[in-house]
């Protein structure tokens, strides 16, 4: 599995919901194969800023470059680089699903084989029963099992929303190392969470909203460069 | 207190810019619901006018009784006079292409015999006509019903043309009866005047029998006269007699010249009282004879009365001869004694000559007697005219009456029968002089049946409502993958509509099992309920799919939109404009239309049209469906924390 990840370059982005502004005046920069923690307190506008980042949110101002495609123009380019493994509520998997029609539903869509999806399994160090009901599996499996299903297409990155939801501490650990796993393809993983882990990860920090809703302020752009 | 608190905080939680309306949607659903459905259906009755129905007028006018007799065209233009529904006057090819076709919702029919049948009030046995109303319940069961309701007011209406074409073969009959009465009067006048005649005849009688009556007094009285002179005479001459015997013997000369006279006169007498008798016996004869000719006037008392005075006459005219005879006799042997004595009594000559004096009278009376024998032939002869003249009045009257007889008979037979029977039989026809026979070109029989189109419809998009609050109209995955919209789209379609075509079946099931529905058509019945089923899942998937939660509230209204507007109950023509203006763009008007004619029966070519646009509203949804989930491969702060949400 060897994947060329995806560069992102935005400048002065913002977002705008039925009830105001999202975020606005936003730079950043991600390097292909980037573990990218967007960190806020939920309902900072992480969701929106991953799915903006890949062509699945429109912007009303700004410049944003995804691995040389344009947005907007170029949003269903960069919606075909960039797959979603779980966003709420975007994507989620069925929790009354079994693991095998999960898998198979996933060979559907994605036009994946079995031994691509196992490997992809492999990738996150996890195999779940095949019998057993998504709803049933333990919160970190069941996060990285989705991962595993989207990364066997290869895509050249993905978007995992609210990384910690639900998770002890150990389970987050096995959660981000999983998907740590995930960059070394060169694959670029942008996730959101509350805490952004130690280690090389680029954190994108989010401003709690004020509750005026005015627009929020410039984000500079935090970030510990790769080793 | 504790609760209303509590219950203030829940409507507290409806903020932002679409959550704050979400209780007044709630306060306008019962308003959307009833006060639509009031709308629609405020008064379909009183809109009746504006269903169109088809007239057809094949009534053939009859001439009756001299009279013309057009009620096919009376009722026409009775119709043309209100408006109960949206009259068509058409021809009878047309009305049934129309009924067919569901142009026309009923045809009232008026056969060729209307006229004739009409025309037979008079006769001793009535017949009553008929109107014949069609229906067809593949254009509506409900209006078969307001048809029923409207047919007192139908039937009225054709009453009233049957009892104007009634009055006017009365009035013919009475002009005609009145022309005989007219004739009668003139044929009574005519009697009239012959009873006229006839007492002036009968006057003419009286007056000729009086004279008859006057003449025998007269001559009754001259004929005593005579007997008084004679008496008279007789005793002169007695008295002479013996006078002469003692002084007058030179008187004898005078006397038997006076005898001889005396003689000679009364034989005159004699002769004239004899014709006299004779005179009188002819004319009893005669009256006698005119009673044997007329026997009815042999009870007539004036006519007794100159019989008898006739016969008297005849009488004292016989006893008058017989006593002139003997009084001539008497004279005679006066004269020959006077002879005898004409020597020798001289002296007798003076008082013979006193003789001369009653002789005298006797010869006046015995003149008297003449006049009066002369009245009587007068009177005989003025009654047998009379009796010419009653004869000719006779005649007139008995020509007179038999006129009038003829004229009574004729006017008689023009008067209806009496005979209890044919009384109440023409009394029951004229009471309700027609009759309206009801036909039904598709009949649906009850009221279930007849409704089963909208219940069906009603039942099938309450399933499309309901099936993508339970079923996700998008698999989010897949859409956030590679997969093509179409596929998205139709995968998220397909569970709810096969699921469709099962509870519509299932409907169907047990309506028919169940109830009895008996459609004319299963398999068309089933294949469109099926068909329906899929055509409003795919309009409700769309509505889930491009508006989430408002898609849902969007199908609440359109199932209210539709039951008022799809024409499932009452007539299109009957609502309001605005629906009438959505009708045709309704998914379930075209169920309801398709599944009459599968139920109850009707033409195929609706059933076709019905089929191709449900059809098509399944094919134009999916693309629709298509293209807005294309659309959500990119989403929107709005749908992504949607306000509202089921």
């Amino acid at each position: 599995m060897d994947v060329e990840g995806v560069a992102i370059l935005a400048r002065g982005i913002a977002a705008k919901g039925p009830e105001g502004v999202v975020f606005a005046n936003l730079d950043l920069r991600v390097d292909p194969g980037a573990l990218v923690v967007v960190a806020g307190a939920s309902g900072t506008g992480r969701t929106s800023l991953l799915l903006a980042l890949s062509g699945r949110l429109p912007l009303i101002t700004g410049y944003l470059d995804v691995s040389g495609h344009v947005l907007p123009a170029q949003a269903k380019a960069v919606r075909q680089l960039i797959r979603p493994a779980r966003v709420r509520p975007v994507c989620e998997l069925e929790n009354r699903h079994r693991v095998r029609e999960a898998i198979a539903e996933r060979r559907l869509i994605s036009g994946v084989y079995e031994d691509e999806i196992e490997a992809a399994l492999a990738k996150v160090r996890i195999a779940p029963d095949r019998t057993a009901l998504i709803g049933d599996l333990h919160p970190a499996e069941r996060l990285l099992f989705a991962v595993a299903l989207t990364i066997a297409a290869e895509p050249a990155g993905i978007l995992v929303d609210d990384v910690e939801a639900g998770l002890s501490m150990s389970a987050r650990a096995q959660v981000w190392a999983g998907l740590r796993e995930v960059t070394r393809t060169g694959m670029t993983v942008l996730t959101s969470a509350t805490d952004p882990p130690s280690g090389d990860v680029e954190v994108i920090r989010l401003p709690a909203p004020e509750p005026d809703h005015r627009p929020t302020k410039v984000l500079d752009r935090q970030g510990v460069d790769a080793p | 207190m504790k609760a209303i608190k509590l219950a203030w905080l829940e409507l507290r939680r409806f903020r932002g810019p679409l959550r704050r309306f979400v209780p007044l949607v709630l306060i306008l659903v019962p308003l959307l619901y009833g006060a639509m459905y009031l709308w629609s259906n405020w008064d379909p009755y009183g809109r009746l006018n504006r269903v169109p129905v088809a007239v057809v007028n094949s009534d053939r006018p009859v001439d009756s009784r001299g009279e013309h007799i057009n009620a096919g065209e009376q009722f026409v233009q009775q119709l043309k006079a209100t408006d109960m529904f949206e009259w068509n006057f058409v021809d009878a090819a047309e009305a049934r292409r129309g009924l067919v076709h569901g142009r026309y919702y009923l045809t009232i029919e008026v056969p060729p015999d209307f006229s004739a049948k009409l025309a037979t009030t008079a006769d001793h046995k009535p017949q009553r006509p008929a109107v014949r109303i069609v229906k067809n319940d593949a254009n509506g069961f409900i209006v078969g019903i307001m048809a029923d309701t409207a047919q007192t007011e139908l039937q009225n209406q054709i009453n009233a043309a049957a009892h104007v074409t009634y009055a006017r073969s009365l009035y013919g009959d009475l002009g005609q009866a009145r022309e005989k009465l007219r004739l009668s009067s003139e044929a009574t006048k005519q009697l009239v005047q012959g009873s006229d005649l006839s007492k002036q005849g009968t006057d003419a009688l009286a007056k000729g029998l009086n004279g008859v009556r006057d003449g025998t007094g007269q001559l009754s009285r001259g004929v005593q006269d005579i007997s008084d002179a004679t008496a008279q005479l007789d005793q002169r001459l007695s008295t002479i007699s013996n006078f002469t015997a003692e002084r007058l013997p030179g008187a004898v000369n005078a006397l038997v010249n006076a005898s001889n006279v005396a003689a000679n006169s009364l034989n005159t007498i004699k002769t004239t009282t004899g014709f006299l008798g004779q005179r009188a016996g002819e004319g009893r004869g005669a009256v006698e004879e005119l009673g044997q000719k007329h026997p009815e006037l042999a009870q007539d008392p004036v006519y007794q009365r100159a019989l008898n005075n006739a016969r008297k006459l005849a009488d004292a005219a016989g006893t008058a001869d017989k006593d002139a005879h003997r009084a001539l006799t008497t004279a005679q042997d006066a004269n020959r004694q006077a002879l005898s004595l004409q020597d020798s009594m001289g002296p007798l000559q003076n008082q013979v000559r006193a003789i001369t004096a009653p002789v005298d009278t006797l010869r006046s009376r015995a003149a008297e007697m003449s006049g009066g024998a002369n009245g009587i032939t007068s009177g005989l002869n003025t009654l047998a005219a009379s009796s010419g003249v009653l004869h000719t009045g006779a005649g007139q009257l008995n020509d007179g009456a038999k006129n009038l007889q003829g004229l009574v008979d004729g006017t008689l037979e023009k008067i209806p029968p009496t005979n209890p029977t044919e009384v109440s039989h023409a009394a029951d026809v004229l009471g309700s002089p027609t009759e309206i026979r009801t036909d039904n070109l598709n009949p649906a029989h009850v009221y279930g049946r007849g409704l089963a189109p909208f219940f069906f419809a009603i039942a099938l998009w309450v399933f499309g409502l309901f099936a993508y609050l339970l079923l996700k109209p998008v698999n989010l995955r897949a859409l956030a993958d590679r997969v093509g919209a179409l596929t998205i789209a139709v995968a998220g379609f397909l569970p709810a509509a096969v699921l469709g075509v099962l509870g519509g079946l299932a409907l169907y099931a047990a309506v028919d099992f169940g109830l009895g529905l008996d459609p004319e058509h299963v398999w068309w019945t089933t294949g469109l309920l099926s068909l329906a089923a899929v055509a409003f899942v795919a309009i409700d998937h769309f509505l889930r799919t491009a508006f989430g939660a408002i898609g849902g509230l969007l199908s609440l209204v359109l199932l209210i939109v539709q039951l008022t507007a799809c024409g499932g109950l009452y007539p299109m023509e009957t609502a309001p404009v605005p629906f009438q203006a959505v009708h045709p763009f309704l998914p379930m008007s075209y169920l309801v239309d398709g599944l009459r004619v599968t139920i109850s029966g009707g033409v195929t070519e609706h059933l076709l049209r019905d089929v191709a646009v449900l059809a098509g509203f399944v094919v134009v949804f999916l693309a629709l469906t298509t293209v807005a989930v294309q659309r959500q491969r990119s989403w929107t702060l709005g749908r992504l924390h949607p306000q509202i949400e089921f």
